[in-house]
């Protein structure tokens, strides 16, 4: 069983449709990457998917379950978790009071354990973790964001550019956190990256879109060496 | 030299502002309105309590967490009923601020009609009326009653805010909520719960700080509507987005009033005092010429 089956899926905002009935099916244990021009949709297909976007028309299966109309925090109940590009983390909380926010529900010995697991994934937030959100760097602030994801022992994450702005060397280390997410931890990771070149490395599979409507769908390496799509949208030249 | 009970006097109405322009505060955070039936919640509170007091014949001071509770419901009422849904059709800062406006005639409507309804059904005062105090003796000074209490409810109710906000699961939530409510969202903290709370607790601080006002001056319904200015010049003065910025501003705005009038109506000077609620307005301009982002810039960026 596919952990999203997605079927003829209409997103938007208000009344302004983004995405035109996008099909696609993302397996279990895979990396999937979402890339495309700017515009083309691909943060507005993981806000969909999370119940942050209307939707318009079509069907999200998840983990076989129909989750299309379910509020977020429902769908974050069901094993969902979203890494957005920006506003991911509280600034005026401490790092400690953002991951343990991310687990609020849990009891207290369990908010423990999980905390110590993630801070073995992510021993780095261990130096800051009494430090407002607002004094850290941007890759710090996404470690945290990463953090507060892991603390809920996703099945599938979503991350939505998590290495824009950020510096080459910090950009690796979230890449090589995401990879273990799913070479480690056995979850589902889809990806939406600008750094296409990257991410198609790194991927299984891969879904191109371009102004809303899906371009390619296929083995991501496919992609990254296809003579017609990977230079005119994505601009990645030999 | 200033008269004692001046300073008294100033205290006691700067612990009122305080509480009020920090339940202020707490709804602009929460909801981004400005909320002009905040001064509203204090007369329902006081009215709340007055009713058990002139019916079930109840000491006065027993009736303050009467008012706490009437402040706190009508404003989760306030929130749930009208608010709340107002801000799921998308209104804006300014149609939220119009429904406030609305929202103020209309309990001041309701509180005329209440008051009657006191009046004839129960022949009490139900408009204009004060509240007896008792004196107390300490070290051989007389203090009025009002003096003690609302200084020490001030302190206590500033405490359990403070341990609610920064100790607490919930109150942490509700930081995180008033941040970013669509992330708070997103970890699965019901945000809607968290502000009908926030609207509860703001309630009732107004609720309590209206308490206080028939000791000093005669209460009636208009009242809300007349106490309105220097609650949004104490929480401007603050920084709109600070809680102890509030806190602070509701001081300053309390004894600059108090004293300015007092020290600019004795001889040689013998001004009128009809120039007193412009003396709030001369500080907060200054203040925010200064301090553009209000006083709590001075130690932080907000709470």
């Amino acid at each position: 069983m596919a952990v999203f089956d997605v079927e003829n899926l209409k997103v938007g905002y208000g009344k302004l449709e983004i995405l035109h009935g996008v099909t696609f099916k993302v397996e279990k244990n895979e990396l999937f990457v979402i890339v495309g021009p700017n515009g083309s949709g691909k943060s507005t297909l993981l806000k969909g998917l999370f119940g942050l976007a209307t939707i318009m028309g079509g069907k999200i299966l998840f983990n076989g379950e129909d989750v299309t109309k379910l509020p977020p925090h429902e769908r974050s109940k069901k094993g969902l978790a979203y890494h957005p590009q920006l506003n991911n983390t509280f600034e005026n909380l401490s790092v400690r009071e953002n991951i343990l926010l991310a687990g609020y529900f849990l009891d207290r010995d369990e908010l423990e354990r999980r905390l110590e697991k993630v801070l073995e994934f992510l021993p780095e937030i261990r130096g800051f973790m009494d430090r407002k959100v607002r004094t850290l760097s941007g890759g710090e602030r996404q470690m945290v964001a990463f953090a507060m994801n892991m603390i809920k022992e996703p099945n599938t994450v979503m991350f939505d550019e998590p290495t824009a702005a950020l510096s080459p060397k910090m950009a690796d280390l979230i890449f090589d956190r995401i990879v273990k997410l799913k070479t480690e931890y056995g979850l589902t990771v889809v990806l939406v990256e600008q750094n296409a070149k990257k991410a198609l490395e790194l991927g299984d599979r891969a879904m191109l879109l371009v102004t809303g409507t899906v371009k390619f769908l296929g083995p991501a390496d496919e992609l990254l060496t296809h003579e017609d799509l990977a230079s005119m949208y994505l601009g990645l030249r030999d | 030299m200033i008269d004692p009970n001046i300073l008294l006097d100033a205290l006691v109405y700067s612990n009122m502002l305080a509480l009020l322009s920090l339940s202020l505060t707490l709804t602009i955070m929460t909801l981004k309105v400005a909320n002009f039936a905040h001064g509203d919640l204090a007369i329902i509170g006081v009215y709340g309590a007055y009713t058990f007091i002139v019916i079930a014949g109840l000491a006065t001071y027993l009736t303050m967490p009467l008012a706490f509770l009437f402040g706190g419901i009508y404003a989760v009422l306030c929130y749930l009923l009208i608010y709340s849904p107002l801000r799921r059709r998308g209104a804006n800062f300014v149609m939220l601020m119009i429904a406030s406006m609305a929202i103020d005639i209309a309990t001041r409507a309701l509180l005329q009609i209440y008051a009657d309804l006191l009046k004839f059904n129960f022949k009490v005062y139900s408009r204009a009326f004060i509240f007896n105090d008792f004196t107390a003796n300490i070290l051989g000074v007389q203090v009025r009653g009002l003096v003690l209490v609302s200084s020490l409810s001030v302190i206590a109710l500033l405490a359990l805010l403070y341990i609610l906000l920064m100790k607490t699961k919930f109150g942490v939530a509700m930081r995180a909520a008033i941040e970013n409510p669509a992330l708070a969202e997103v970890l699965g903290i019901n945000v809607e719960k968290v502000y009908a709370t926030s609207w509860f607790l703001a309630g009732g601080f107004a609720g309590i700080a209206g308490f206080f006002l028939p000791f000093r001056i005669p209460t009636s319904p208009d009242l809300g509507f007349i106490i309105l200015l220097p609650i949004f010049a104490a929480s401007i003065l603050g920084g709109i987005n600070s809680l102890s910025g509030a806190v602070v501003g509701g001081y300053i705005v309390g004894f600059s009033e108090i004293l300015g009038t007092y020290l600019l109506s004795q001889p040689p000077i013998n001004l009128s005092t009809a120039y007193r609620p412009a003396i709030p307005f001369t500080i907060l301009i200054i203040t925010l010429l200064l301090l553009p982002q209000g006083i709590a810039s001075l130690w932080s960026r907000g709470d």
